[in-house]
């Protein structure tokens, strides 16, 4: 690429953002068109990005670096590899989709459409970011917009959420400032450069300190067992569009940050914790599939069901073959594919009924037979229904965890069991089954709502039919992963 | 020494703020009232002039008055961001109801300024005692200018531990007097090489940092800060919130490491629990505050907190990342008194709940806010991260990680009294509806502020490169 494409692209939101400030507030229509214009300009933006890849190649594509701050070495560096684009591409994406799920939001919406744009400008940047403290800031910038979404156009209990989400995450990664600061001047290159770091890895005597301080930080942001607190309350609160990011994108951080950060830069490190990593994603799987068998609230269902997929992500990661890793980043996709699809779904049919309690539901597949088989379709993929997506992510993930954590494996495919046990039974109370004699009729999908959904059903299906041409992407990255650690 | 053999070129700044001083105190006088708005102008003016004669002494290493004032990069970057924060409290208060007369307000935050100057260039123990309560005399009257029960009882709170601290001080300094002979700190440095460390010379040392310790508010110093940050009027207690303390942190990065160098490590392990407890304590104090002056008069203690640590790693690196955070800390805290004066101005009372709704009544004023209060929250994208970054990493590189550590956790913690506000601004619904609107040069300057602070947060290599860093 003879031009700045990522920077483009990243800070393309926030000039759309600019941009909007300049309608008046009260042209509602306005203002969600364009933002769906200035969204859908960024994802065409990214085209290119597909186009140019090289795969197979070594190095970071479509790199861009220049000094920022020369004087304590921090560079603005940025680029993309096999593990970082899919999930850029897929930020792009389900921004999209949430803009068109939230032409619902009635209440100060240029605010709304303003803070959504930033929250991309931070999302893709986490994923671009090559020089730590870059990363680090759009880490954080994250929260800001996060905060007021879920804040100002959440549910009832918004103020609580908000605030929780905030200083859960805030202290979690709040020390990873340290542990950054500990690597540059340690680490005797005296550079935050992430591709440097790599190359040589950091085993200084003060790895495992910083080995601390970013798993908590990335653990939370996953969220991982037992730091996973703050995510029904964040979930559940928030808007649609809200949910729809933090499942699909927010929790890639993390999982996305594992890769980059602790297997290649602390790959010492990750070989001793890996085990215990292990663990906690074990228990993420079980404990969340349980809980959400528990849950009488859909929107709750999902979260924790979302929560358990996760696990097998980080089982994945720390099972460290190339097979699980394999699958954990293109699970990664899927997983922003279905539960944000899952999210869009919950949050559609609330609109029509006003409820998520599952007991109040029922009968969708009548009354609105399209939402309902949707939803359906979701809720199959998402339990790993062979030719869907799910299906495709897990079992490499199980396959090739196997060798590594023979009895975790087993433990996660009982998980499994149980994601299939509460899935269904959700599907047997809300969609199918008796209308109360109190629900009214509602109107079935509509064309916004579903060009919103289509593409994420597309993917779904082409991923679980034939994932190759996505494994082109993500393989040689991988095999450079392992490469890299173990020489 | 006759006076021909001083340099005055170097005392070139304090000169022309005296002079501006006198000029708008006689201005008071003689000015007839409707004239007398043009006093602001010219203290503004002044301040600029100022500013603009400091810039020709950049770079200068030199020392006047046999090494009683000395004209070095520490003192002209802070005498720079004193006159800087000043001139902005000037212009923010340019159309505001004065508690006194025009001339009386601008030309006692004149002297007060001048005496910060010359504390920030004091090298003697004489020079330093004298400056320091220039500094604080106007300061006591400026607070005591409200003229009700509460302005009294907490000017004379502020004028009695102002009075034991500063006694403290002084018998600190005689000690050291005592036990060298010199009154120069360069002169201390000398006789104190080379020999045995007297047990007095630790109680000199102690004695000389509570009376610092008050001027720049931290714990266990720091009682009378939150209640001159909330009794004193808001423009007094916007100019207190910065101005005084930038000559306080001069004269300890002067006093400590050059006069004190054998007992380096004493002093620096004191600063370091010192910038412990008060960001601790400031922290914490400040979650149960519903007034938002005094929950900004705590917030004030636990950034003093993180300012000592720049003391605690005692090396320049530490001294410039603290300067630099001490510029970025007071553009906020600045920018936050003079949006409270905004509201106070519209008759908005001042309990944090009073600021409901202001997203909706005030829309650019609720966005600098939530700005300033980001900003000394540490997030990334604000002036504020860039100062902890430095200032943090100043710690992590002098092997002070457990002392980055606490200050990080404890930026963390901070949000959690800060989102109030922010939630009262924007999550919730205003009582009226009413749109607050703001006098011109008080939105200017805000509007400054808040340009500086995102501009900081975003690219401060140029800044950076001015302060050597």
């Amino acid at each position: 690429m003879d031009y700045p494409i990522i920077t483009m692209i990243v800070f393309w939101p926030l000039v759309g953002a600019l941009l909007l400030q300049l309608i008046p507030r009260d042209k509602v229509n306005i203002i969600r068109w364009s933002t769906l214009l200035i969204t859908l300009i960024g994802l065409a933006m990214g085209l290119p990005l597909l186009s140019g890849f090289k795969v197979g190649q070594t190095a970071m594509q479509f790199a861009e670096k220049a000094p920022w701050i020369p004087g304590i070495g921090i560079s603005y560096h940025v680029g993309l590899d096999g593990i970082s684009l899919p999930l850029f591409m897929l930020g792009l994406l389900l921004v999209v989709v949430t803009v068109l799920a939230s032409w619902s939001i009635k209440e100060r919406v240029r605010e709304y459409f303003s803070l959504l744009l930033f929250l991309e400008v931070g999302m893709l940047g986490v994923f671009a970011a090559l020089d730590f403290v870059l990363f680090y800031i759009f880490w954080e910038l994250v929260l800001i917009p996060m905060y007021f979404i879920i804040g100002i156009w959440g549910g009832r209990n918004r103020s609580y959420a908000a605030v929780k989400f905030f200083i859960y995450t805030l202290a979690g990664s709040a020390l990873m400032l340290v542990g950054i600061l500990a690597i540059y001047f340690t680490s005797g290159l005296y550079t935050f450069d992430i591709v440097k770091l790599m190359e040589v890895g950091y085993n200084h005597q003060l790895a495992t300190f910083v080995f601390l301080t970013f798993f908590i930080g990335f653990a939370v942001k996953v969220p991982m067992w037992p730091v996973h607190t703050w995510l029904p309350d964040a979930y559940v609160q928030a808007p649609t569009g809200g949910s729809i990011i933090m499942a699909g994108i927010l929790s890639k951080m993390g999982t996305y940050a594992f890769i980059r950060v602790i297997i290649q830069v602390l790959p010492g490190e990750f070989t001793r914790f890996a085990p215990y990593i292990a663990v906690l994603a074990v228990i993420s799987i079980v404990y969340a599939a349980l809980t959400a068998i528990a849950q009488s609230d859909l929107k709750k269902l999902v979260a924790y069901s979302s929560v358990s997929h996760l696990g097998y992500i980080m089982l994945g990661i720390a099972a460290f073959t190339q097979v699980s890793l394999n699958g954990a980043v293109l699970q990664m996709v899927n997983h922003g594919l279905i539960t944000g699809m899952l999210f869009l779904l919950v949050g559609y049919i609330y609109e029509r009924t006003q409820t998520n309690e599952i007991s109040e539901l029922g009968g969708l597949s009548v009354k609105i037979p399209i939402l309902g088989g949707m939803f359906v379709f979701a809720a199959l993929a998402s339990l790993g229904l062979p030719g869907l997506s799910g299906f495709v992510g897990e079992i490499l993930i199980l396959l090739g965890s196997y060798s590594t954590y023979g009895l975790y494996t087993i433990i996660a495919v009982f998980g499994l069991a149980l994601t299939a046990f509460y899935l269904i039974r959700a599907n047997q109370y809300a969609i199918f089954g008796v209308p109360p004699a109190t629900m009214g009729e509602f109107r079935d999908v509509n064309g916004r709502e579903f060009i919103s959904i289509l593409p994420l059903i597309l993917l779904i299906v082409a991923v679980g039919v034939y994932p190759k041409p996505f494994l082109q992407y993500i393989d040689p990255a991988v095999n450079i992963v392992l490469q890299m650690i173990r020489g | 020494m006759s006076l021909t053999q001083v340099n005055w070129m170097a005392l070139m700044p304090e000169i022309i703020v005296l002079g501006f001083a006198i000029i708008v105190l006689l201005g008071e006088l003689f000015m007839s009232a409707s004239s007398k708005r043009s006093l602001g102008i010219i203290t503004l003016i002044g301040l600029a002039a100022a500013l603009f004669s400091l810039t020709k002494l950049w770079g200068v290493e030199t020392t006047e008055f046999n090494g009683m004032f000395s004209v070095d990069f520490t003192a002209n970057t802070l005498k720079a961001i004193l006159l800087i924060t000043t001139a902005l409290v000037v212009l923010g208060t340019l159309k505001v109801k004065a508690t006194l007369g025009e001339g009386e307000f601008f030309s006692l935050i004149l002297f007060s300024v001048l005496g910060t100057m010359f504390m920030a260039s004091a090298t003697d123990l004489i020079m330093l005692f004298i400056a320091l309560e220039l500094t604080v005399l106007p300061a006591y009257i400026l607070t005591a200018s409200k003229k009700n029960a509460r302005g009294a009882e907490v000017a004379l709170k502020y004028f009695l531990l102002g009075m034991i601290a500063s006694v403290i001080l002084l018998y600190g300094m005689t000690l050291l007097f005592g036990l060298t002979g010199a009154t120069n700190f360069a002169a201390i440095a000398d006789k104190l090489g080379g020999g045995p460390i007297e047990p007095t010379l630790i109680v000199a040392m102690l004695m000389i940092m509570v009376g610092l310790g008050f001027k720049v508010a931290a714990v266990p110093f720091h009682f009378w800060a939150p209640d001159v940050y909330e009794g004193a009027p808001v423009p007094v207690a916007s100019y207190l919130a910065v101005g005084p303390k930038a000559g306080g942190f001069a004269a300890i990065i002067h006093l400590f490491p050059i006069a004190l160098v054998v007992i380096t490590p004493a002093w620096a392990g004191v600063f370091a629990i010192l910038a412990v407890v008060s960001m601790s304590l400031g922290n914490l104090v400040a979650f149960a505050q519903t007034h938002i002056r005094r929950l900004l008069g705590y917030s004030a203690i636990a950034h003093t907190g993180y300012l000592l640590v720049g003391l605690a790693v005692a090396d320049n690196y530490g001294y410039s990342s603290m300067i630099f955070y001490f510029f970025v800390y007071s553009l906020a805290a600045l920018g936050a008194f003079l949006v409270i004066l905004a509201t106070t101005e519209w008759g908005i009372g001042e309990d944090i709940t009073d600021f409901a709704g202001l997203s909706r009544r005030a829309p650019m004023l609720a966005v600098a806010m939530a700005v300033f209060l980001f900003s000394l929250v540490g997030l990334p994208g604000f002036a504020g991260f860039m100062g902890k970054l430095f200032l943090f990493s100043a710690a992590v590189k002098s092997d002070l990680i457990w002392l980055a550590v606490i200050g990080v956790i404890n930026s963390a913690i901070s949000f959690g009294y800060y989102v109030t506000v922010i939630r009262q601004m924007y999550l919730v619904s205003p009582s009226t509806n009413e749109v607050v609107s703001v006098s011109k040069p008080l939105y200017f300057s805000i509007m400054l502020i808040l340009a500086a602070v995102i501009f900081l947060g975003i690219y401060p290599t140029t800044f950076l490169s001015i302060i050597n860093l």
